[in-house]
């Protein structure tokens, strides 16, 4: 097959015939143990299985679930598109009141945690704050993170201010999740923080300022935009979670879901559900609209400095070698998940 | 503009050394924001509740207002100058605005007040004492709800993962079929994404029975898995709209098919993260099954409200401080998972 | 052997990515084309495997006719044409030889690829094209801790194991430095030569056209400008396609070395 002026390139004589003896270059390596993966999925497989044994769940309900889902379903339906006299009209102004004083109650929340969670994540920074107040924050939001809401309102809140819808219930389930916010914006915050451009830090500090003006002219510019995402992002959790509290009689959507499903009053059930989804969607559109905004620019912020274009270029990390690849979870969505 | 040194005084006259102004915003559109600062006064009037008044004597005729809706103005017009001042866009400068107004409204609407607390801290002081003082022998009698709480969050974790990890290739435009789809999907999620876990719990214990039928982990689960399969399938499509397109192409150009190239080119990319929502989701089971306890779903939620309802505080405060460490243990793990596969 | 005739190709934003083109590139053939940066060298490299769909004329590869509609057609023809990219494209966080089956897609049941169970010839025939390029010792490791060049030769094991008969190369050493270009090429050329597989490969480099091709083709604003065995691309005629003088950067500077 070979032509007789082969154009293969400088010093490229004779490639076909090797012109060494075999090493171990040319051996097939041997096939590495995958006993670990293995016995991991094997350990997987043997919790899952004492799982679902040990929640002692009755397989026999999921028989009848399609059949209540579809009777059920229709109750509601029914109840959604039924004419609306009066009594209907009451039904939805009820829901949206109700969903409302939620949004209210998730505002509320999130402005108390937000206010807690600026200086507290600044703390929790190990690049701004001394090594003993850094580990004892630290401590500190991880407790609180590990707290969940009710335990806050069931504790402290709701004996504090008081039960009921429109009363003190719906202070009380703010109060709640404002501290139970703090733990997690404070830390998603602190992680921005650390990974704000050293560049900026380096020269405001080689120019003279003090601790204050570095943190308002170098870190505040890089990290606002990402803490008012992060603030958003907790809004929207915080509406989901402000249903629990309301269920434990911190007034919201919570209050009004378990008295209608007490009542097992289908139509009821339906407007509900159908007043919670369609303002959750739209606060969530919203919420992402702004963020969007404020991240990627746009006038909202317009003295914010520059927006962080990628999660990627996230400060100089020991592994910045091209080759390996960071974590591909980008930090929004870590945040996104309001963890 | 004042010049200061010669130099400058005497550069000034040529047209290239003149300093450009900081850009300006548009007066009227400042204006405008000032009136809607007013429309919404009237509106925070027109719905107050409380009946405090604000009296401003004049000397011939005293004027009364609304004391917090003033208090809102007055904090909305000062807001208004202060941006305009610092020369601030007018977005950003609605942006303060709309976010003083729905603080504004939120904080009337929750009836935000901290002068109470003083006189009913009495209410508060019991529970907390209580809490300082757990019984703890009470701890190991609810073990068995435990065991319910942690399968639960087990079971839920895991088939939730699976079931949005799959939903997460239908709905990201980069691995779906095609755009109909991804979008059907993605609507389809954000329903389920906006009904929360306590409503999913409601809705299952009335389909299928509660704690009183002894089908309360069974909508556990079932609510659990709901809450799963929202946060998992849009975190993970989120994560897969973010993948390398170049091994994607790859596997294209080699003819593999759409479920080959999803499997071995999208798969292992976004691996890493859809193992950290895993966990964090299942760090996230093990709060929510505590809290759904209360609308009867079985585990130790449950005990919880039962001791609850009968003023046992010590019991409570045992299975609370429990939680705690379970959830803190639970973090220190999947840390340890996290650094562990990544 | 692969039949342009009168193929257009317009992308959807309106931008005419190809305008008229006829060529006839026969089997087994090393085809360099060259041109400057945005010449269309892509978009004539990708629409023979459909990943550009042509919106005029006709394309044969083989005795197919190519239908970019038909997604069917396209991965029975896709199958048979293995691509290599300038970013190498492998999935980093796997092992190489998992990458390299990759290639082996098209003849594998989906099952069998979503539980990585391969057939035990579709790994003899990985490994033998890993044997090919020289890298099978790296074959567990993960392709995220080989070097460039390293990563180059996976590529194009993983397009080996394909068994094409045609081998896209859209700019392959455009991110290497020269003496390992130089390598790449030469392995290139090495498994065109032994395997008579028909080349097509996209070029900033005049001197490793030179070096390596039988036959140039040069392109401006998506047409062929030029087309002709490797000694007719003389610098005047380079200068033509390029419609402007050679400089220092279109060649490779540094001297290929014996390994
Ligand atoms: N998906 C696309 N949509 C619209 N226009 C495109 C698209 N891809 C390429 N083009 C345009 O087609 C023209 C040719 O692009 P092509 O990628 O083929 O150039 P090239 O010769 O490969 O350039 P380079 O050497 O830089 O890779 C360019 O002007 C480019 O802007
Ligand atoms: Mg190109």
């Amino acid at each position: 097959m070979s032509t007789p002026n082969l154009n293969a390139g400088p010093g490229s004589t004779s490639q076909t015939k090797p012109r060494f003896a075999e090493d171990a270059l040319d051996r097939r390596p041997v096939r590495p143990s995958k006993l670990r993966y293995n016995l991991g999925m094997l350990a997987v497989g043997i919790i899952f299985i004492a799982a679902v044994s040990g929640a002692g769940m009755d397989f026999g309900a999921l028989l009848n679930l399609p059949a209540s889902i579809i009777q059920y379903g229709q109750l509601m339906a029914a109840g959604v598109f039924q004419a609306p006299d009066a009594t209907v009209a009451g039904y939805w102004t009820q829901s949206f009141d109700a969903m409302f004083e939620s949004v209210a109650i998730a505002w509320v929340g999130t402005m108390v945690g937000a206010l807690f969670s600026l200086p507290l994540g600044f703390l929790a920074a190990r690049n701004m704050s001394p090594l003993p107040v850094y580990i004892v924050v630290r401590f500190v939001l991880s407790v609180i993170r590990a707290v969940p809401e009710i335990i806050f309102a069931i504790a402290i809140m709701l004996p504090l201010f008081g039960f009921g819808s429109g009363g003190g219930g719906a202070l009380a389930g703010a109060m709640a999740l404002g501290v139970s916010s703090i733990g997690t914006l404070s830390k998603l915050i602190s992680e921005a923080i650390e990974a704000v451009d050293g560049g900026p830090l380096e020269s405001s500090r080689a120019s003279g300022s003090n601790q204050m003006q570095m943190i308002r002219w170098a870190v505040m510019p890089q990290v606002m935009p990402e803490v008012i995402a992060i603030w958003l992002y907790r809004f929207e959790v915080n509406i989901r979670a402000s249903a629990i509290l309301g269920v434990l009689g911190a007034g919201g959507i919570g209050a009004l879901l378990s008295t209608v499903f007490g009542a097992r009053e289908w139509d009821r059930i339906g407007i509900v559900l159908v007043v919670i989804i369609v303002v959750t969607m739209l606060v969530d559109q919203i919420s992402a609209f702004i963020r969007h905004r404020v991240i990627h620019g746009g006038d909202l912020r317009s003295d914010g400095g520059e927006p962080q274009e990628d999660d990627d270029d996230a400060g100089p990390s020991p592994e910045n070698d091209p080759r390996v690849e960071t974590d591909p979870a980008p930090q929004e969505n870590r945040a996104a998940a309001g963890l | 503009m004042v010049t200061t040194s010669t130099a400058e005084r005497r550069a000034a006259p040529q047209a290239a050394t003149v300093r450009p102004e900081p850009p300006r915003p548009s007066g009227l559109v400042y204006l405008g924001l000032a009136g809607l600062a007013v429309l919404a006064f009237i509106v925070f009037w027109v719905i107050q509740e409380s009946g405090d008044v604000l009296l401003i004597p004049l000397g011939f005729v005293t004027l009364w207002a609304p004391l917090n809706p003033v208090i809102g103005l007055v904090v909305m017009l000062v807001a208004l100058a202060v941006c305009f001042k610092a020369r601030i866009g007018t977005m950003a400068a609605f942006g303060a605005l709309a976010f003083i107004m729905m603080s504004y409204w939120a904080g009337a609407t929750v009836g935000f007040t901290l002068l109470e607390i003083p006189e009913r801290w009495s209410n508060v002081e019991p529970r907390l004492m209580a809490f300082l003082d757990p019984n703890w022998s009470y701890i190991w009698t609810v073990r068995d709800q435990w065991l319910i709480t942690i399968s639960m969050a087990v079971v839920a974790t895991l088939v939730g993962c699976a079931i949005g990890l799959v939903l997460a290739m239908y709905a990201s435009p980069v691995s779906s079929p095609n755009k109909g789809t991804s979008q059907t999907i993605k609507a389809v999620n954000s329903v389920i994404r906006s009904i929360p876990d306590v409503g999913w719990a409601l809705l299952f214990v009335a389909f299928i029975g509660g704690t009183a039928h002894g089908l309360g982990p069974m909508a556990g689960i079932l609510a659990l898995l709901m809450f799963n399969i929202g946060i998992v399938a849009k975190l993970t499509s989120e994560t897969i709209d973010a993948v390398n397109p170049g091994p994607v192409e790859a596997a294209d150009a080699s003819g593999a098919t759409l479920t080959q190239r999803n499997r071995l080119a999208i798969l292992p990319q976004v691996l890493p993260g859809f193992v950290s929502y895993g966990l964090y989701v299942f760090e996230l089971n093990i709060r929510a099954s505590a809290a759904l306890g209360i609308v009867g779903v079985g585990g130790i939620g449950s005990a919880m409200m039962l001791q609850l309802n009968r003023f046992q505080f010590e019991n409570v405060a045992a299975i609370l401080i429990a939680l705690i460490v379970v959830v803190l243990l639970v973090d220190m793990f999947s840390m340890y998972i996290r650094r562990k596969l990544l | 052997m692969i039949t342009f005739e009168n193929i257009d190709v317009v992308y959807p934003n309106g931008f005419k990515g190809l305008s008229n083109v006829n060529l006839q590139i026969n089997k087994g053939e090393f085809v360099a084309i060259v041109g400057l940066s945005g010449a269309g060298k892509s978009t004539l490299i990708r629409t023979v495997n459909g990943l550009v769909p042509f919106t005029s004329g006709t394309l044969t590869v083989g005795d197919v006719v190519v239908d970019p509609r038909s997604k069917a057609k396209l991965r029975r023809l896709r199958s048979r044409v293995g691509m290599i990219f300038q970013s190498f494209n492998l999935v980093t966080r796997v092992s190489v030889l998992n990458n390299v089956l990759v290639g082996r897609s098209a003849d594998t049941p989906t099952w069998r690829s979503l539980l990585g169970w391969y057939r035990a010839e579709d790994k003899e025939l990985a490994f033998q094209s890993l044997e090919r390029v020289g890298i099978v010792d790296k074959a567990y490791m993960r392709a995220a801790s080989l070097s460039g060049g390293q990563q180059q030769r996976v590529a194009i094991a993983r397009v080996l194991a394909q068994d094409p008969e045609v081998i896209l190369a859209d700019e392959p050493v455009a991110s290497l430095d020269p003496p390992t270009a130089h390598k790449v090429m030469r392995d290139l050329r090495r498994i065109q030569q032994e395997l008579g597989i028909t080349t097509i490969v996209n070029m900033h480099h005049l001197d490793l056209a030179r070096s390596y091709a039988d036959r140039v083709i040069g392109m401006r604003a998506g047409e062929v400008v030029f087309d002709g065995p490797v000694e007719e691309a003389t610098d005047e005629v380079i200068e033509q396609v390029y419609q402007r003088s050679l400089t220092a950067e279109d060649i490779v500077t540094a001297e290929a070395t014996q390994e």
